[in-house]
């Protein structure tokens, strides 16, 4: 079985509502576990600064809420990405990340989410490749100073040309070589390229350390991150393939572009709750 | 393109994400496009709330390419005037859109568009409501200084919790008396919220100076023209009828067509060459 406290909620979802909003919906869904999503309005962060630290802790560890991982938010809504094209970009994206990893150490997390991030859709696939790895690189070092582990999770064939399926991952970690580089298997991105959750397992093993673990189709590959059921992924076959592997991780939900968050994290860990024991 | 005879039409690079600027000036100049409003965001330009790139080579580039720039929108990314008093986010804010206004004036537009994103949807409505108007009050008079026009308008429900509708918009005009404040019009928006096109022409008249034009249906906004369920082609009649002399600006949803924006703009073209 899954533990409820490897269940972790994400405040991604709540953009459009306060902090104390989403707190408060997390303990009404029955999380124990939060992934906390580095960007405005919760947070801020930027290639200088980040938000203070105490009082955020404070509030989600009153809450009875225990933060296990951080993403600092990329690409989107952001300047900043992990394969920033212009050198003057690519500075200010690996001061901003690398104090995305500060940011993480100092909330208690012990892992923060990364990806490859993504050139023009026009250049090669070498200096594409090139440009991810030197920031990752960058950041890396960073992250093992400060003792945090860097999650990587491929992306869709739609947002990357150099990170969406395991080899061009496995290639990306060889070349960065660096005892901070995990793996994470974000489910949607890895159904996009068709691949299943355990040959993740196969090829990295207990380098695996984390999940983005929500629903998505299969029959015309999309964005997804649903609610579990309201897309067409098998929860019992993806809880069995991590049982399988003992998979002591997190499994962060998440869900995006809800107009009801709150009620949407209530409905998905009724569904999930079938699956987990306490 | 002047394939609607009397309207200024505008084309953006919103859609041209994935790609250098380099390569959408060449596929303007290609498609016959003669106007521009430039979406001020990476990987096109870098400005954050500490300071921008130097643009003398976009200037440069845009010239070289024959195309004339009407405006510049300045893309929200995390920032937004709705946010609290004394946060960071909104020192930050303003920093962002003063070099924003710096960056129009040396790009040698007077028109910055914002978009009024950020609305929180449990904060207090009155207060944050309060906290914007004050903000654009700085920027609207800081852009004055430099002879400076701000564009705000209507958005979408997803992206804020305010300014969503004509009556909104309104009275955010209004409760701000500032001259060189202008409205845009976002097409999808409206008709989202089931409002007539005419009103806003009405209401707004000479000071509706930028509508963005795209198609959309329920599940999304921002289509090509044609590729939607919203009755576009009479909206163009009715803006040609009404003498609209505003800017028409073709702004298209950015992940729908970033993967291939030259086709996108084909499809555009194709449908108002039709019109």
């Amino acid at each position: 079985m899954i533990k409820r406290k490897q269940i972790a909620g994400m405040n991604q979802n709540y953009r459009q509502y306060s902090f104390d909003y989403f707190l408060e919906s997390q303990v009404m869904a029955g999380y124990q576990s939060v992934e906390l999503w580095l960007g405005a309005p919760h947070f801020w962060l930027d290639s200088c600064s980040w938000s203070d630290c105490k009082t955020i802790r404070q509030k989600t560890n009153a809450a009875g809420l225990a933060i296990i991982a951080a993403t600092t938010p990329s690409g989107g809504a952001f300047q900043y990405q992990y394969g920033a094209q212009e050198p003057f970009h690519r500075k200010r994206s690996v001061d901003y990340f690398s104090n995305g990893v500060r940011f993480t150490a100092e909330l208690g997390a012990k892992i923060m989410s990364i990806n490859s991030g993504w050139g023009y859709w026009n250049d090669s696939f070498d200096i594409e490749f090139a440009r991810s790895a030197e920031i990752i690189s960058a950041v890396a070092k960073v992250a093992q100073t400060e003792g945090v582990m860097l999650a990587l999770e491929s992306l869709t064939g739609d947002e990357t040309r150099t990170g969406y399926t395991i080899d061009q991952i496995k290639t990306l970690v060889d070349v960065v070589d660096s005892p901070s580089v995990y793996l994470m298997v974000d489910v949607v991105a890895t159904r996009y390229s068709k691949e299943k959750t355990q040959q993740w397992f196969d090829v990295f093993g207990e380098k695996v350390i984390h999940c983005h673990f929500q629903d998505g189709d299969v029959k015309n590959p999309s964005a997804g991150h649903y609610v579990w059921g309201d897309g067409e992924f098998k929860l019992e076959e993806e809880i069995e393939c991590l049982i399988h592997n003992d998979y002591r991780g997190y499994l962060t939900q998440e869900i995006c572009g809800s107009s009801d968050p709150r009620n949407d994290d209530i409905r998905n860990m009724r569904v999930l709750s079938r699956f987990l024991e306490d | 393109m002047k394939s609607s005879d009397e309207l200024r039409l505008a084309n953006m690079n919103v859609h041209y994400f994935r790609y250098p600027f380099s390569f959408f000036l060449e596929n303007q100049a290609a498609l016959g496009f003669e106007s521009i409003i430039f979406w001020g965001s990476v990987p096109h330009l870098w400005v954050d709330q500490f300071g921008y790139e130097d643009v003398t080579t976009l200037k440069e580039m845009i010239k070289k390419h024959r195309v004339k720039l009407l405006a510049y929108a300045a893309r929200p990314y995390n920032y937004s005037l709705f946010a609290p008093m004394g946060s960071l986010q909104r020192k930050h804010t303003e920093s962002y859109y003063r070099f924003c206004i710096e960056i129009a004036q040396k790009l040698e537009t007077n028109q910055i568009c914002l978009d009024l994103w950020g609305a929180l949807r449990d904060g207090d409505y009155s207060v944050q409501y309060e906290n914007c108007l004050e903000m654009l009050a700085n920027l609207c008079t800081y852009a004055k200084g430099n002879n400076c026009t701000i564009v705000v308008g209507n958005v979408p429900n997803a992206n804020s919790a305010l300014i969503n509708t004509l009556d909104e918009v309104q009275r955010l005009k209004d409760d701000l008396q500032m001259e060189n404040l202008k409205i845009a019009l976002d097409v999808c928006t409206a008709l989202e919220n089931g409002e007539k096109i005419e009103d806003w022409l009405n209401i707004f008249e000479k000071d509706l100076s930028i509508v963005y034009l795209a198609d959309g249906r329920h599940t999304c906004s921002g289509c090509p023209l044609g590729y939607g369920c919203y009755p576009i082609s009479k909206i163009l009649r009715l803006l040609k009828d009404q003498r609209f002399s505003g800017t028409v600006a073709l702004k298209m949803n950015r992940e729908q067509s970033e993967l291939n924006p030259t086709r996108t703009d084909r499809i555009n073209i194709s449908y108002l060459s039709r019109t």
